[in-house]
């Protein structure tokens, strides 16, 4: 990759990464830092065979996500990551939000006033298009953990929008 | 899926409103830089084994191969690979440094296997030998 083409590749993708990093680690550097090391890890792959853009922009999404969440893993290790899962495991029913007069402003307020771990389950499932399997292997979690999590999650999130 | 769901998913990356910090770009290129440095990697293992007599280096460096001491004979000739490395030019590449590498470094230093029954005096003799024909070659790399 010339640098000409290093600079297109990372003006088309820094900002999704960075803002999918940010939403796990809520810190800009230790985002800044994830979102350049999976670029940097992108640019220096061996592989012969070249992705396709859609490829290529899930390949770096999972790193991205993968990289965030080893190290929220490692920044609360002392404090115990997985304790924050430690939910109940059942499941909270459904419920329909009437979407008038909400807009993007609105809902981001509310999904960034979620607490942990919802708000990371959230990000992860309706941003960032995870399934719960995905998931599980980045955690550690169970799935029926993290179904309930999200079901959970989501609760919280319409009374937020609620108010 | 409900009706929020799905709003939120349709409008995932409108939510994609944070920037990182001016100067993001520039930060990246210069770690690009940095990442695509040959690693060194070895060199810094080889350090490592050494590193209670390295405390002493500055010490001995002057003198080293004056002296009978077979670590400031060792020390004096890490010291040697390094200004080559340092003095090498910006354009030379990787195969020039890889080179370097291969004909300067030891995984064990040959100082660090000479038998303890012998005397520190033929150990320096030995080490003496052994390490100015390796610099001899490097240096006739450099020159090239």
């Amino acid at each position: 990759m010339t640098r000409q083409e290093i600079t297109a590749f990372y003006q088309e993708h820094h900002l999704r990464l960075y803002n999918t990093a940010w939403r796990i680690l809520r810190n800009s550097d230790d985002a800044e830092e994830v979102m350049q090391d999976t670029l940097i890890k992108y640019i220096g792959r061996k592989e012969d065979t070249p992705l396709t853009e859609a490829q290529t922009a899930a390949w770096l999404s999972r790193t991205c996500i993968r990289a965030s969440i080893d190290r929220l893993r490692e920044r609360k290790r002392r404090a115990g990551f997985m304790e924050l899962y430690a939910v109940d495991e059942s499941e909270v029913e459904e419920e329909e939000m009437p979407m008038e007069g909400i807009d993007v402003a609105r809902v981001h307020r509310a999904l960034e006033s979620l607490e942990e771990p919802y708000r990371l389950i959230l990000n992860l499932v309706l941003l960032e298009g995870l399934d719960y399997e995905e998931i599980s292997a980045f955690t550690g979690k169970k799935e029926t953990t993290l179904r309930s999590i999200y079901s959970r999650g989501r609760a919280q999130l319409i009374e937020r929008l609620k108010k | 899926m409900t009706e929020l769901e799905q709003y939120i998913r349709s409008h995932a990356r409108e939510l994609d409103v944070r920037e990182p910090a001016q100067g993001h770009e520039e930060r990246f290129f210069s770690r690009l830089e940095e990442a695509r440095k040959p690693a060194r990697r070895p060199w810094r293992v080889v350090w490592s084994t050494v590193a209670a007599a390295a405390a002493l280096s500055a010490l001995f460096l002057v003198s080293a191969f004056r002296s009978s001491a077979p670590e400031a004979i060792y020390l004096a000739y890490m010291d040697q690979v390094s200004r080559l490395y340092a003095d090498c030019p910006a354009d030379a590449g990787a195969d020039w440094d890889q080179t370097l590498a291969s004909l300067t470094e030891e995984a064990n230093p040959l100082f660090l296997q000479l038998p303890e029954e012998m005397s520190r005096m033929q150990k320096a003799r030995i080490l003496k030998q052994h390490y100015s024909s390796l610099l001899e070659g490097a240096r006739q790399l450099a020159n090239q």
